[in-house]
């Protein structure tokens, strides 16, 4: 049977059991026990988040294991290659069932010593991505100096580490290298671990900039143990090849961070430079090592002894080659085998071939034993190495140099480099403000400022410094920055500088991107308001000092932005229908701009009917056979105002403004205000005429599948396909209400002389809608002098035409209608007379009430198939009735002389009740009268 | 009850046992009554042939079953197989001791003529129960349906179910086949009993139909465990329409 690997992981929460069936659990819900299964050992193991059917016995996940079966994580059988009893492996797997972060698995994180390692955020600003392949979240990790002298990443809460000795100068960020010290690459890691709302990044340890005496003074220690002052100008060297038998060891000693010791050595050989205690009650780590007497006694051949730390070159490396001492641990610096290592550089060649080399060990700024050489390439000191370990203020530490072998030499005496004791502790500081500026070097107290301004490089000023404040630091302090010596332009991160010869490290006062100091982008919901609201909206926030600009598209909505107030004002425009204007609200300071948005809606609200005409029913027609009939009789032109009983040629008036002279001359006009269903079919507005028949004649309004509206005027066929046919209007809205009023001023052509020009002069056809609440009339859509909208021509119009009125369909309900008609107005037009303008078929159209009470009462009116004319009587007689009657679909009401009203199924003359002049819905029923709202008339 | 009718029949056939009429002419379209068969036979001019039977002797000759049951049915125990580590993931023939009342042969007639027992084995460790299929032909389907429990001692195993089928001598390839299934994903712990009826159809096919005397296609019952485990097999029954 296989083994199972059985271990808990802290990343998942989970423990796995590897080559078993039993998927991974939760850490904590695993419970293994010791039994004997007839007389051999077993592992219950058992989980305690589930039960059996009992409700009280946990569920069993293994009944009877082998221990011989369990593996760790490594696969290392517990029994046969780890000697553990079958307890021990009880035991080993409740503990990684109980594992947390403190005592064990992946909680105690990855040592990446020695790895370089990316940091970037993802697009969205959430995740934080190391280029290893890891990511967590924003604002979960942080980064920490370590007393080792790495960088440790752990988890914002609870005390998961996930790496450690990471070394800072192997931190990346965005794909660079982060600049500075270990302070520095903390603080830059952490201000990208953290988004959101800026987080003022308190920089509590800034690394400093240790001012020691760079020229230093001679050190006055000797030779000691067997060494030997060799010929020449050297002064110490060794006579045989052994770790601890001779060596130099300063008299002076150092015991504070930046203090060190310079000497110069020759010839490739072995030689350590390390600190000797000054008191072994100082000792970390080993005592025996650490024991200042035994530095170079001859005892011991190893080069631990004697010394707390100590860096050895070699020749077989050529260069550095290991590290002794008390406690040894040790990181490698870049002069080991990083970018400077000293066995590839100039220095190092020199060293191989015999001349001098100016190497120094002592206590860096945080309190590390470094050893360096200088670079004379880049002027600079390059560390080789140095502890792992921090050693403790105030510990006084001797220089020891031991001579391995009888081939080195050590050039001249020695140098101790002590903190001048007037300088203060400098911190260097930069700020990038605003983005892509740089100014530096700026101090936290006007002392450092002052004493930088009297020891640059360059032309020194007297000891004077200025103070600056930054809008983008959010901790508001004010540093200080010496009056000469600095930059204000910088358009980088200050370079590699020096200050009284001793390198200089930056620590960057954090600052607000642009980004976060730009305005606030504009933020508004949308808004509604009805045309004609005066508007006063504040869009510029009191106390603001970003400037702000306002557009408004489209133009002509009345509002305006008042610069000076923050305000826009002004009153909505009327609008045709609902209307939007996009309002876009800039705003800008010196860091950049925000746009945003939002709409203002003006809503169309139709005004108030005035009209004397009732707008509130309308007849609803559905196809079929339904339409409603004229009940003037067949051919019973004189009581129709349309009626045409005669056949003949009647010519147009000269003036197309006029109807015809002919006393035979028949004119008329017509207004109907519908509104259409969309049907997919040619259908019958209103039809006066014989039906759709060979030889029938028949003039009126149609709409065919595409919502195209004509006026036809013809003879024959079974539709009007062979008519003269004018559009009235092409792809109506099937959501508006429309009127339209056509007159023929009476001139009768024949099928030659229907050309369009004739034609157009013959009628007048206009149309209006609700789309603009029926504001305006329509050019006349015949054309008059043009031809307008003719758009089949050539046939004959001398014929009479008898048959009835009808709307909806034909009298034999051909083409029916599928929408609403909410009125009909038919009239005779006199003859030789000026035929009705645009106010009076505004009227018409809109009003049918007001306008016979405007243009017909006072006036006289031609009857009905005659050309007699009579006065329009105040009181409608029988006579008028035939020659103007008004329908309005069920919103008549009390009509003279019995106050009859509409009512199912007959629709009357508003003027006067009459048997033969109202008009009946025909295969239709009672609620096919409907209550409508016409915007611009009800 | 009222008075009796003689049926529309005029004629009677001649009422004969097996013997004489085997010695009758063979003329196309006669009809005799065996009465030891109890059936009608018609001559097509060269053989008699049967036409009709009474109930329970067509019920005998098409359809049947043969169960082999444990004591578990009869106050005692199933009979128990160990899966042990070394028999994880492989196909183990069950073990079954038939109980003394559980053995019921209810097989078609011409399976019980063709085989006086319905199965070889004595369902110990190494002698599993192996079912006859001798007697049967091309048109017959059947259904095998075992009863049992499995106390696994790892939880989240598997356990699948099969036949596994011999086939006669006159077939090619001969090698045997199976009919599997799984039968018990055991997701609620280890160390307890998951029941389980394995159902599973089979028909005669022409490399288990019957080859001749003694040679014909044959199945047994086998599990599959990848956990550890015990196995309580309770019966085994096969439903057989001819």
């Amino acid at each position: 049977m296989a083994n199972i690997k059985i271990y808990g992981d802290l990343d998942s929460g989970s423990i796995f059991f590897i080559n078993s069936t039993v998927d991974p659990k939760a850490l904590g819900t695993v419970v293994a026990s010791l039994i004997d299964v007839s007389g051999n050992e077993r592992i219950l193991v058992e989980r305690n988040d589930r039960f059996q059917e009992d409700g009280v016995s946990f569920r069993v996940l293994f009944k009877k294991l082998n221990p011989n079966r369990v593996c760790n994580q490594s696969g290392q059988e517990l029994i046969s290659q780890l000697s553990y009893t079958s307890q021990q492996v009880v035991d080993y797997i409740n503990a990684q069932s109980q594992l947390t972060g403190a005592n064990g698995g992946d909680g105690n994180g990855t040592d990446v010593t020695g790895t370089a390692i990316d940091f970037k955020l993802d697009d969205t600003s959430t995740s934080i991505m190391l280029d290893n392949g890891f990511t967590y979240g924003v604002n979960t990790i942080k980064a920490i100096a370590d007393t080792d002298g790495t960088i440790h990443i752990v988890s914002e809460l609870g005390d998961l580490t996930y790496f450690t000795g990471l070394i800072h100068t192997d931190v990346l960020i965005n794909g660079v290298g982060a600049s500075g010290g270990l302070s520095d690459v903390v603080n830059a890691l952490n201000e990208l671990f953290q988004v959101g709302a800026f987080e003022s990044i308190v920089i509590s340890d800034p690394h400093s900039t240790l001012i020691a005496d760079v020229g230093g003074d001679l050190d006055s220690g000797s030779l000691v143990g067997n060494a030997i002052n060799p010929s020449g100008n050297d002064i110490g060297a060794g006579i045989q090849a052994h770790y601890n038998k001779a060596g130099y060891k300063s008299s002076e000693t150092i015991d504070q961070a930046g203090e060190y010791f310079t000497f110069n050595m020759r010839n490739e050989g072995i030689f350590g430079a390390c600190l000797v205690l000054n008191d072994i009650s100082d000792a970390q780590g080993n005592t025996a090592y650490a024991d200042p007497s035994v530095f170079c006694d001859g005892v011991n051949n190893s080069g631990n002894y004697g010394i707390q730390w100590g860096m050895f070159f070699h020749p077989s490396p050529n260069g550095p080659w290991t590290y002794y001492g008390a406690a040894s641990g040790t990181l490698y610096g870049s002069g080991w085998n990083g970018v400077d290592a000293f066995r590839y550089s100039n220095d190092g060649a020199n060293w191989l071939n015999g001349d001098a080399e100016e190497f120094r060990i002592g206590i860096d700024a945080n309190s590390f034993i470094s050893m360096e050489y200088y670079n004379n390439d880049n002027s600079s000191w390059v560390v080789v190495s140095r502890t792992n370990y921090p050693v403790g203020n105030n510990v006084k530490f001797h220089l020891g140099i031991k001579f391995c072998d009888s081939v080195v030499r050590l050039v001249d005496t020695p140098k101790v480099h002590l903190l001048e004791p007037v300088a203060p502790t400098m911190y260097f500081r930069y700020i990038e403000s605003p983005d892509g500026n740089y100014e530096y070097p700026l101090f936290a107290t006007e002392e450092e400022a002052n004493y930088y301004d009297l020891n640059h490089g360059g032309t020194v000023g007297t000891g004077t410094s200025h103070a600056h404040t930054y809008n983008d630091d959010p901790t508001n302090t004010t540093w200080y920055m010496a009056d000469t010596g600095s930059t204000m332009t910088g358009t980088t991160v200050p370079p590699a500088d020096t200050f009284k010869g001793i390198s200089v490290s930056y620590t960057e006062i954090t600052s607000l991107a642009n980004a976060d100091l730009t305005p606030s982008q504009f933020s508004s919901s949308d808004l509604m308001y009805v045309e004609g609201t005066v508007v006063n909206l504040q869009l510029y926030p009191s106390g603001a000092t970003f400037t702000q600009s306002v557009t408004i598209t489209p133009t002509g909505s009345g509002l305006v932005y008042n610069t000076a107030s923050g305000y826009l004002q002004g009153t909505l425009t009327d609008v045709p229908s609902d209307t939007d204007y996009t309002i876009e609200v800039t705003r800008a300071n010196s860091y950049g701009s925000t746009v945003g948005t939002f709409l203002i809606t003006a809503t169309d609200v139709a005004p108030v009917s005035t009209n004397t005409t009732s707008w509130d029913k309308a007849i609803d027609f559905s196809g079929s056979s339904e339409y409603l009939k004229h009940m003037s009789g067949n051919a019973t032109a004189s009581q129709n105002p349309l009626g045409l009983s005669s056949g003949t040629y009647i010519a147009k008036n000269s003036n197309p403004l006029y109807t015809a002279s002919s006393s035979s001359s028949r004119p008329w006009a017509h207004t109907i205000v519908f509104k259409a269903d969309g049907h997919n079919s040619l259908q019958t507005i209103w039809n006066n005429g014989e039906a759709f028949y060979s030889n029938g004649d028949n003039f009126g309004l149609e709409i065919d599948a595409n919502n195209n509206l004509h006026f036809y005027y013809g003879q024959g066929s079974s539709t009007s396909n062979n008519y003269n046919k004018c559009i009235v209007q092409l792809a109506i809205d099937t959501s508006k209400w429309y009127g339209v009023y056509i007159a023929h001023k009476g001139g009768r052509l024949s099928g030659s002389d229907a050309t369009k020009v004739n034609l157009g002069q013959c009628f007048d056809i206009r149309v209006m809608s609700s789309a603009d609440n029926f504001a305006s009339l329509s050019v006349d859509k015949s054309g008059s002098w043009s031809g307008g909208n003719w758009s089949q021509t050539g046939r004959r119009m001398d014929k009479a035409v008898n048959g009835l009125y009808t709307i909806g369909a034909t009298a034999s309900y051909q083409k029916p209608f599928h929408g609403k008609v909410a009125s009909s107005v038919i009239t005779t037009l006199k003859n030789n007379s000026l035929a009705p303008v645009s106010a009076e078929i505004e009227l018409m159209i809109k009003d049918p009430l007001k306008w016979e009470a405007d243009y017909k009462q006072g006036t006289t009116f031609r009857a009905a198939d005659s050309s007699s004319t009579a006065s329009v009587p105040s009181v409608t007689s029988v006579s008028y009735n035939y020659a103007t009657q008004i329908h309005l679909m069920g919103d008549s009401i009390g009509i003279y002389p019995y106050s009859n009203n509409d009512a199912f199924p007959d629709i009357l003359n508003n003027l006067r009740w009459y048997n033969t002049t109202k008009m009946t819905m025909q295969n239709m029923v009672s609620n096919d009268i409907e209550n409508v709202s016409i915007s611009g008339l009800s | 009850m009222g008075v009796r009718k003689n049926t529309q029949y005029t004629t009677r056939p001649d009422v004969l046992d097996t013997a004489t009429i085997d010695t009758l002419n063979h003329e196309e379209g006669v009809i005799v009554y065996d009465k030891e068969t109890k059936e009608l036979k018609t001559n097509d001019g060269s053989a008699w042939k049967s036409i009709g039977h009474d109930e329970e002797t067509l019920r005998a000759k098409f359809q049947g079953y043969y169960g082999m049951l444990s004591s578990f049915y009869f106050g005692g125990n199933a009979t128990e197989t160990s899966i042990d580590a070394a028999d994880v993931n492989q196909w183990i023939d069950v073990e079954l001791v038939t109980d003394a009342n559980g053995l019921f042969d209810n097989r078609p007639t011409s399976m019980k003529e063709a085989q006086s027992t319905g199965h070889s084995g004595d369902g110990t460790t190494g002698d599993p129960v192996v079912f006859n299929l001798e007697g049967l032909t091309q048109t017959t389907f059947a259904n095998f349906r075992a009863s049992l429990s499995f106390e696994p001692a790892e939880d989240e195993g598997q356990f699948e179910s099969r036949l596994l089928f011999n086939r006669h001598t006159g077939t090619s390839p001969s090698s045997d086949f199976s009919i599997e299934e799984v039968s018990l994903s055991m997701q609620n712990g280890a160390d307890i009993d998951y029941v389980s009826e394995p159902m599973l159809s089979f028909f005669i096919g022409d490399t288990i139909d019957t080859n001749g005397v003694n040679d014909a296609g044959k199945c047994r019952f086998q599990i599959k465990s990848n956990v550890e485990g015990v196995l309580k097999l309770r019966a085994l029954t096969w439903y057989i329409n001819k």
